[in-house]
């Protein structure tokens, strides 16, 4: 009896400490940096799953420190045995398999199904007229990004390098695809990328010969200079050159993206 | 029969029969195999302009036959090939060191050579991964001198990790060893099949540490496949040393299973089988299944590469190849881990000598995990596949975390209020079961899509499975070292620097693999010799800890060697256990049990001291 | 083993053990190649070759799912079906008949006729493995369309698990030369006749996945 309310107080410091712990990281944002409401669905997802996790985690991890504590053999201890033997506890067991099953049922139903949920949403094509479209071309090792739009093929910024501008408060549909557009027909050429962008939250693999599609909303004014995980990132390996398969992303305001959007025809014409 | 030996002197079987020593042999053989068949591909029959000697068609075939060349000469031959088709057995072993060079139909020598090779494996790997920490110590290429063989050094560590020591090291290893002993049996079922299939790892780990010979490969550890088409043949070797890998991890699953069901000793009923054994079998029927599965997946891919054929390029289906791959890549991290966890349930009883809490739902919890292993294997394809995919395999990632749980159930109601001796062995348990703790909590948040489709490929994961492959299974991997040396060597270990040896390793692999969740999610991504220059101080510190976590285990090698050899001698029983290989002392090349052990009472009921065991009776001479 | 040396096959052990004590310097293992199998032993050794064939069937399976996802790949020209697919399934089928009958001549101690039966089966088997060789050797390749590899393979597949039936039969043929063979030794012919039979069935039922369904 002794025991159990010692390691139930244990637990119970245990678990505060934990959910203060877990609280303070996600107030830190230890989470990837934020900057489309998919990513935010995710830091909610993770901090929701955390919150729940922490007094299972701090159960098991009280326990191991507490028994290893409480229970073990005293030096000069000449009988071995222990005096409690017994096999099952119906009680015990009964309680830990219902948790289990309970707790697995509530994360399947949220965070996975509901965030799910949203985001088929976020891809029902009524949603999505109003959408900005870019096209993005993963080659080995280069991104191309081009806005049919407004007639934008190859978005570069002055040194030539491929680059990301996108309106803020926006949804964007990313029509992504694997092939070389630099290359004559080879069908051993395409191979898997990943596109990814750390700060929306997700990530698409590109496979070669299909067309996938990734839609997001733009939630904050941000870009790589202000936070490095505003970046396409390639995330599939791909080749020797796949590290190098990075490109800066701007989320500009809409009078902003405009000018840039002009400044892109004028650099395209010259 | 007789008369084929009558006129045999007994001097001459003294002697034994003049023959290469069998690994000088093998690797003769091998070398022969190798250069008339690559000869012959590439000079004659498979003739490409310029014939250069070596081409990816002719080294498939040569190294098919230097491999059946090297197990032909290693005892195959005389073994297997000659009875095969008519000739009497005739093997002699020396009974000293160099039984443990050749085949033997001992399981005790076959389980301490898969130890050998299976530890060569892991610090061949581990090698690998200082070489790719010291690389990321700084953000820009200066390790390697270029990407491609960064790249190769990882799918070298991927592969031979997972393969040569993940899957060998607890099933082949301790599995050949130990389980004839606990059944009760004299050998396993079929010993042959385990002589062949020791040698096949080592040829296994040679090809592939070898691989960068033939031209870098970039894929990684799985192999992807357009991306594999374009690989120098180097990616051939690839294929064919996790053939020869995986083969021998079939075979042993085949022979354990066997060995299981048929072998115990008499009044070893159903009920009383070993934790352990259930867990050996859990994970051999996961071998048996899925083992043939990605193996007939190497050679679709292998055969596409070496013919360019275009099965897995973007006019034939490249998803197939990841579908058939993670088919078998998820049923593999639970053969890594379900012996592990077997173990867990095996040590505490004895060392707090208290009853095994709730078997039944032990061995529930094996059986369940290997049975959901099947179901979950598309969580690795969530950034590929389609959106009302994810619903059931997100569900069953989830939902595998309750039998997985079954095996914290009983490990922690088996040591509440018993009398704990805190050895290395324990210790090592409970770290185990902590890390697994966190490798469970981030499998929960990885098993969550919106989660997933962030976090996948980047460090996040890498840490997550870190944490369960080396958290459970490496952890308890030394546990099971600690515990079963004075078995295997009759000597103890030293206590004091075997506890030095589990919190130098526990708190380098937490600080190290800890901050690889975190780099994850800061934006480390995977399979990069270099990346943006924000995440070079924590890749630093991280190094820094790798290291020392390589070092630790270098450490325990040392130690577990050195006591081998030096260590106290140890009582027969030194845990004071109930199980049965602590009931025999038969060292390598001894019968384990003579007469045959009945068994009793089942092994984890410490509540009487009851004899668990008696010699059979002896049969009646008529 | 040592001590089991000279003796006659009535006092063998029934399993190959390992060396009895270390005070010898060598461990001789010396036995004839076939051993008599107590009837748990034989149990054994079916449950051996059940597993290994439920292991060596989805190798099949991996096949046909990969063909299935390859659907609208063609069969490539020249890989004629008819000669490298229908003719070797006769003739496995054949062989497979012949295989059992010589089990079954095996049990009522029908020496001559086991080994005129397996070696008519090792005669089938390397018949349908030129058969099949032929179509694989000049089949059209076209490396650049969208291209029945997956055929390709499969055919090469069977190929070689014909080959390893073929010689896993032959050493049966070879160990009845020799006199070992004979209704007390029913295991060898008989597991012969699994890896024969079950090669045959899967090369048929990977037949009528790749051309008939």
């Amino acid at each position: 009896m002794l025991d159990l309310v010692l390691f139930t107080i244990a637990w119970i410091v245990g678990s505060v400490l934990l959910e203060w712990l877990f609280h303070a990281l996600n107030q830190y944002g230890t989470y990837f940096y934020t900057a489309s409401s998919q990513a935010v669905d995710g830091e909610h997802a993770v901090a929701f799953i955390l919150t729940i996790l922490a007094p299972v985690i701090a159960f098991v991890v009280v326990m191991l420190i507490y028994n290893f504590i409480r229970f073990r053999a005293r030096a000069g201890d000449t009988n071995l045995r222990s005096r409690h033997q017994f096999r099952t506890n119906k009680l015990f067991i009964g309680v830990w398999v219902l948790v289990s099953i309970g707790l697995n049922l509530l994360f399947f139903v949220h965070p996975s199904a509901s965030a799910l949920e949203q985001m088929f949403n976020s891809e029902q094509a009524r949603l999505n007229r109003q959408d900005l479209e870019v096209d993005v071309v993963a080659r080995q090792w280069q991104w191309f990004f081009s806005y049919p739009q407004y007639g934008i093929s190859s978005a570069q910024d002055a040194n030539g390098n491929a680059t990301l501008y996108l309106p803020v408060n926006r949804n964007v549909k990313f029509v992504l695809r694997s092939y070389d557009p630099w290359h004559t027909y080879d069908p051993y050429i395409g191979v898997i990328h990943g596109f990814w962008i750390p700060a929306f939250g997700l990530k698409q693999d590109i496979i070669p010969g299909e067309t996938r599609y990734m839609y997001v909303h733009t939630s904050k004014v941000t870009s790589y200079d202000v936070n490095p995980m505003v970046r396409v990132q390639c995330t599939e390996v791909c080749g020797p050159g796949h590290p190098y398969m990075e490109a800066p992303v701007h989320v500009v305001s809409a009078g902003d993206f405009q000018t840039w959007v002009k400044k892109q025809l004028k650099l395209q014409s010259d | 029969m007789s008369s084929t030996f009558a006129g045999t002197s007994e001097s001459f079987l003294r002697k034994g029969r003049r023959m290469l020593p069998p690994v000088v042999r093998g690797l003769f053989w091998a070398a022969i195999g190798f250069f008339v068949v690559n000869t012959l591909v590439s000079q004659a029959l498979d003739r490409t302009p310029f014939a250069p000697y070596v081409t990816k068609v002719s080294v498939t075939f040569g190294w098919a036959a230097a491999t059946c060349g090297w197990l032909l000469g290693l005892g195959a031959w005389e073994l297997v090939v000659r009875p095969y088709f008519g000739k009497p057995v005739e093997w002699e072993v020396p009974n000293d060191w160099r039984r443990y060079f050749m085949m033997s139909l001992d399981h005790k020598v076959v389980g301490l050579q898969y130890m050998v090779s299976s530890v060569s494996g892991f610090f061949i790997a581990g090698l690998a991964a200082m070489l790719m920490r010291l690389e990321l110590m700084n953000s820009s290429l200066w390790t390697f001198p270029t990407p491609n063989a960064y790249l190769s050094t990882v799918g070298i560590h991927g592969t031979i990790m997972m393969f040569s020591f993940g899957t060998v090291m607890l099933v082949s290893g301790f599995g050949n060893y130990l389980i004839p002993l606990m059944i009760g049996s004299n050998s396993s079922a079929f010993p042959r099949v385990s002589a062949i299939s020791q040698w096949l790892l080592p040829a296994g780990i040679i090809t592939v540490a070898l691989s960068p010979i033939l031209g870098t490969w970039t894929t990684g550890w799985r192999g992807y496949a357009p991306l594999a088409e374009q690989d120098p043949n180097g990616i051939v070797f690839y294929y064919l040393g996790v053939f020869a890998m995986t083969l021998s991890s079939l075979l042993v699953s085949i022979n354990l299973t066997a060995t299981i069901l048929f072998k115990r000793a008499k009044g070893l009923t159903w009920n009383r089988i070993p934790m352990y054994a259930w867990g050996i079998l859990a994970a051999s029927l996961l071998n048996i299944i899925w083992i043939p599965e990605i193996e007939m997946t190497f050679i679709l891919a292998l055969v596409s590469n070496v013919a360019s054929l275009p099965l897995f390029a973007q006019i034939g289906t490249p998803l197939t190849y990841m579908e058939v791959f993670w088919l078998f890549g998820h049923p593999e991290v639970y053969i890594v881990v379900v012996p592990a966890f077997a173990l867990w349930q095996e040590f505490l009883p004895v060392m707090g000598q208290k009853t095994l809490f709730g078997r039944a739902w032990g061995v529930l919890g094996l059986v369940f995990v290997m049975m959901f292993s099947g179901l979950v294997w598309a969580h690795h394809m969530f950034t590929n596949m389609r959106d009302d995919q994810m619903l059931p395999f997100s569900f069953f990632t989830e939902m595998i975390s309750i039998p997985t749980g079954f095996a914290f159930l009983t490990s922690i109601g088996t040591v509440w209020k018993s009398k704990l001796r805190l050895t290395t062995p324990t210790l090592l348990v409970f770290m185990s079961m902590f890390n697994f703790l966190i490798g469970g909590v981030t499998g929960v948040m990885l098993a969550d899509p919106v989660i997933n489709l962030q976090a996948h490929d980047t460090f996040f994961v890498v840490g997550h499975f870190h944490y369960t492959i080396i958290g459970a299974m490496v952890f308890t991997f030394m546990a099971a070292a600690y515990y079963w040396l004075p078995k295997f060597s009759g000597r103890m270990y030293s206590e004091f620097w075997g506890k030095v040896g589990a919190i130098w390793v526990f708190v380098a692999f937490n600080c190290a693999f800890g901050q690889f969740l975190l780099i994850g999610l800061r934006g480390m991504n995977r399979w990069v010799p270099v990346y943006p220059p924000y995440l070079r101080n924590m890749n630093f510190e991280i190094s820094l800890f790798a290291f020392l976590l390589g070092l630790g285990f270098l450490f325990n090698l040392v130690h577990i060697v050195w006591m081998w050899r030096y260590g106290k001698p140890a009582k027969a029983n030194p845990w004071n256990a109930k199980t049965l290989e602590w009931q025999s002392t038969a060292m390598p090349g001894e019968t384990n049990f003579n007469p045959p052990p009945e068994v009793l009472t089942g092994f984890y009921d410490y509540s009487d001291e009851q004899p668990v065991w008696k010699p059979e009776s002896p049969v009646e001479v008529s | 083993m040592a001590k089991n040396f000279g003796v006659t096959t009535e006092d063998m052990p029934t399993s190959i053990q390992a060396g009895v004590s270390t005070t010898e310097p060598w461990t001789v293992i010396r036995h004839p190649a076939v051993l008599r199998l107590s009837p748990r032993e034989r149990r054994l050794g079916n449950f051996g070759m059940a597993l290994f064939v439920i292991s060596q069937a989805i190798p099949y399976f991996v096949l046909v799912n990969v063909r299935w996802m390859m659907a609208g790949g063609y069969i490539p020209p020249n890989l004629n079906h008819q000669l490298g697919g229908l003719w070797p399934t006769i003739l496995l089928a054949i062989g497979t008949v012949l295989v059992s009958l010589g089990v079954e001549a095996n049990r009522s101690g029908k020496i001559s006729r086991l080994q005129w039966s397996f070696t008519a089966s090792v005669v089938l088997g390397v018949a349908a493995i030129v058969l099949m060789l032929i179509p694989l050797w000049v089949h059209g390749w076209n490396t650049f369309g969208h291209y029945g590899s997956i055929y390709v393979i499969c055919q090469g597949v069977a190929v070689f698990y014909t080959i390893i039936a073929v010689i896993v039969v032959l050493g049966v043929v070879f160990r009845a030369g020799t006199g070992l063979i004979g209704p007390q030794t029913s295991f060898g012919p008989q597991s012969a006749a699994v890896v024969y039979t079950f090669n045959a069935i899967a090369w048929f039922g990977l037949y009528v996945a790749l051309y008939l369904v």
